[in-house]
């Protein structure tokens, strides 16, 4: 059993080895990087770019090697035939140095950025997988080409194991580095991003370079794309609605809740907002004009205009099935508005109710009439402080004719709040 | 309210608010440049010399810029640490090699620092056991238990005192005629002393871990493009500052000590010699002056430092995360202002010796941050269309070759001076 060789290997243990012609024996070349398809669920190597005597770059696919033999070399079948070949490297597939060394990633499930020290490889006879992503100080000290010495020295003074700290690729999410960020994006998916909460993936994107940051966002869908720009700092959202490119951000914007399309408006420079105002829908931009006008310190400035009502002669069936039609476009659809004729606010209908309620009943003979309200006017403070006394999650915010006019959720009350009072003691200190 | 929107859509109102938000960076880069290891150089310089080595503050003044302007513009385009692009763009060795030498010479810088807490403490009557251990305690505590905001904004308000040294060089009368004559009929003099003393000057307004922090300190304020412009005015005014308080500390040591044959070797001795000439108030400014300036370092740079190097290496950093959060950078943080603090305590420590090695390493380095900054500020896939134009390109590949010749010359004249003496002594 003992020939058998190892079961893993690092990455920095095969760059760099001589390439050897197996015919004859002879080295004709050293290991420059190793390219590897992302199509299995481990990335599989393919085959290797070399530099040989007359410092010219040639690529080798992986199928013509013979054998890997750890600090001798990398043995190539008939090298003179396969090198005169002219073998490419397929366009899907990535260079692992290139990619991953020194780059960083994001390690899904810690939720952070780390950077990439080496790349752990599993060997099982002449195939290889990226298994793991090194990122400890082991891997450091191992590309400075002084691990063994060091763990000698830490063996002497103590019988402490140094262990690797390695993620598996499982929970690697490549972000493509400044070098062939466009052509790398095509091949590097960011659906593992995708599992994470947009808040979360914000504080990612915080941590990641300008660049990296928009290859993200643009890779994502659209409305994960407009609820991760939402929970970015103001800044760094105003800097990326900068440098998206037009019509990408207008897709966005259309996807991003109203209030929150308007934060975004309220700071941009005016000449920005007239010209992504002539691009998008008419209706959108009367909505956030509209709500652009408030002040931004009372209900009208955070309340958003994403809710259900229905006219208080329907009958259950009926409300439920304008809810159905609606709700997928609509932020908010737990709590349904009831209007009289005049369309003021007369009531309120929970989502349970309509679907547990016998299906012909009048929905004035079930609403709830005594509902909290605010108006456009209330200032946000005590929007929140309504919410902190009362158990309810959304208030809906009426003009003088007691017409409703949007809605604020808890969230967005104590969102906009928080910063005010961060403001204030900021100032007093 | 509505008064103040109103007046917020006025351009010239607008833009002077972008402006006080873009602030700080090259601001408070250029003050922590005149730390203690500068007053010295520029006192030293001149009760030497006299006016006449006023005309360098010129070229370092250039130089300063156009070095903090690149690192201004890869900041903004990139969004990356200057040490985030060094290790993905020359990989693990290069990386190792700037930071060995960036941690070794900045312990010796800090200790330089607080040499000059202690320094200026004693012209107070305060013993140099007691006040270093209080700054170091105090400046440990300023960084970990403090936040990000507060301290900026103690910073700049440190920088302003530095205008300190302009009443000192008031108070010590100097010949406004000469002083103008030296700057714009440059005196060149072919010897050693001079010569050095050129280099000194040079080389303390550009140090290597300068151009990390200054990147730094532009990401941490967010900036677009489109403020680019306010960026530059922000280093050109930092520039200015740095180099008009050198002035005036070449002026009033200039107008005392030099028209009196006074030789000083430390910032120390220039704050005693002031006080039979320009008065107390005046060696009591100055004092006060050197003792903000290291402080300030003395904070600054070790704080830079544990930064960079986390950076560079993947762990967790920053200013407003915890101890446990990031454990590597509060104890690279902790060691290095410990390490100052033992220093400077030690009876009869090398001090001279220190500062001299720590400055060589300094000069070693810079060379080979500066070189790999234009590689990459050049480099189509970092920088976009942001790249330099023929015109900075030129300006950079010439400070870069300035500044080499100068340090070479710099490590070297020691060495030539020992060979000088033990060949043509006998």
């Amino acid at each position: 059993m003992n020939f058998l060789p190892k079961k893993f290997i690092f990455l920095y243990y095969i760059i760099n080895l001589p390439v050897i012609d197996s015919l004859t024996g002879k080295k004709v070349g050293r290991v420059l990087d190793l390219s590897a398809s992302l199509k299995e669920m481990y990335p599989k190597v393919t085959g290797l770019i070399m530099r040989n005597k007359r410092n010219q770059k040639i690529y080798l696919p992986w199928s013509s090697v013979k054998m890997l033999v750890e600090e001798k070399g990398i043995f190539i079948e008939n090298f003179l035939a396969v090198s005169k070949e002219g073998f490419t490297q397929n366009e899907n597939d990535i260079l692992l140095k290139e990619t991953f060394w020194d780059k960083q990633i994001v390690d899904i499930h810690g939720s952070k950025v780390v950077r990439v020290n080496d790349l752990h490889l599993l060997r099982e006879g002449l195939n290889f997988w990226v298994v793991h992503m090194d990122i400890g100080i082991t891997g450091l000290l191992r590309r400075l080409g002084v691990s063994k010495i060091f763990e000698f020295f830490i063996k002497l003074v103590s019988s402490y194991e140094v262990e690797d700290r390695i993620i598996s690729w499982k929970y690697v999410q490549p972000i493509n580095g400044p070098i062939g960020a466009d052509a790398l994006s095509l091949k590097v998916h960011h659906s593992k991003l995708a599992e994470l909460h947009p808040a979360d993936i914000a504080d990612i994107l915080i941590d990641l370079g300008t660049e990296e940051r928009i290859n993200i966002l643009k890779s994502m869908d659209k409305i994960t794309a407009a609820n991760t720009i939402q929970e970015l700092p103001l800044k760094i959202r105003l800097q990326v609605a900068e440098l998206l490119d037009q019509k990408l951000l207008i897709e966005i914007i259309n996807e991003m809740a109203i209030d929150e399309a308007v934060d975004l408006f309220s700071q941009m420079p005016v000449k920005k907002m007239n010209l992504l105002f002539t691009k998008l829908p008419p209706e959108k931009v009367l909505q956030i004009s509209s709500l652009l006008g408030h002040a931004n310190d009372i209900a009208g400035s955070i309340m958003s205009t994403e809710f259900i009502c229905v006219k208080q002669t329907m009958t259950a069936a009926e409300a439920l099935e304008k809810t159905k039609k609606e709700s997928s476009r609509k932020k908010e659809s737990y709590y349904i508005y009831v209007l009289d004729d005049n369309d003021a606010l007369v009531g309120v209908v929970t989502l349970q109710q309509l679907l547990t309620i016998s299906a012909e009943k009048i929905v004035s003979e079930f609403m709830r009439k005594r509902i909290a309200k605010v108006k456009i006017k209330t200032k946000i403070k005590d929007v929140a402080e309504l919410f902190y006394k009362y158990d309810f999650t959304v208030v809906p915010v009426i003009d003088k004719l007691s017409k409703i006019q949007g809605i604020i959720t808890m969230k967005d009350a104590f969102e906009s709040v928080f910063h005010q009072i961060r403001k204030e003691t900021e100032q007093e200190q | 309210m509505k008064f103040w929107d109103t007046l917020k859509e006025k351009p010239l109102i607008r833009n002077l608010i972008i402006f006080l938000a873009v602030l700080g960076p090259g601001i408070v880069t250029g003050s922590v440049d005149n730390d203690a290891g500068g007053i010295t150089t520029y006192s030293v310089a001149g009760a030497v010399f006299g006016y006449k080595l006023l005309w360098t503050l010129i070229p370092s003044f250039i130089i300063l810029a156009v070095v903090q302007e690149m690192n201004a513009r890869m900041g903004i385009v990139t969004g990356k640490g200057l040490a985030d692009l060094i290790r993905e763009n020359f990989g693990v060795k290069i990386t190792f090699f700037i930071f060995l030498g960036l941690v070794a010479a900045d312990i010796g810088n800090t200790a330089t620092e607080f040499a000059g807490v202690a320094g200026s403490m004693d012209i107070f009557g305060i013993s140099k056991y007691l006040s270093v251990p209080l700054i170091a305690i105090a400046v440990w505590i300023l960084v970990v238990k403090g936040n990000y905001k507060t301290t900026e904004r103690i910073f700049l308000l440190f920088s302003f005192c530095l205008l300190s040294y302009i009443v000192s060089a008031l108070l010590a009368k100097p010949d406004w005629g000469q002083v103008g004559a030296a700057i714009l009929k440059p005196s060149m003099q072919i010897n050693k002393e001079y010569l050095g003393m050129v280099l000194g000057i040079v080389g303390t307004t550009v140090a290597p871990w300068m151009q990390f922090y200054m990147q730094s300190a532009v990401i941490e304020k967010r900036l677009k493009i489109e403020d680019y412009k306010f960026v530059i005015a922000d280093v050109i005014i930092g520039c200015i500052a740095t180099i008009v308080v050198a002035f005036f500390i070449i002026v009033a040591c200039a107008a005392t000590l030099h028209h009196n044959g006074i030789v000083i070797n430390e910032a120390r001795d220039a704050a005693v010699s002031l006080k039979p000439f320009a008065g107390i108030f005046a060696s009591q400014l100055f004092a006060f002056g050197l003792f903000v300036a290291s402080v300030f370092s003395a904070t600054i740079l070790p704080l830079a430092t544990a930064f960079y190097v986390c950076e560079a290496f993947g762990f967790e950093a920053g200013i407003n995360k915890k101890i446990n959060e990031a454990p590597q950078f509060y104890a690279l943080f902790t060691f290095i202002i410990l390490v100052a603090t033992i220093i400077i305590l030690i009876p009869n420590a090398p001090l001279i010796a220190i500062t001299i090695w720590s400055q060589i390493i300094n000069a070693m380095l810079l060379p080979v941050v500066i070189i790999s900054m234009i590689i990459m500020v050049n480099n189509k896939k970092i920088m976009g269309k942001y790249t330099n134009n023929s015109f900075q390109n030129t300006v950079g590949w010439s400070t870069t070759a300035i500044l080499i010749i100068m340090t070479i010359m710099l490590i070297i004249s020691p060495l030539v001076n020992y060979l000088h003496k033990l060949f043509f002594r006998n």
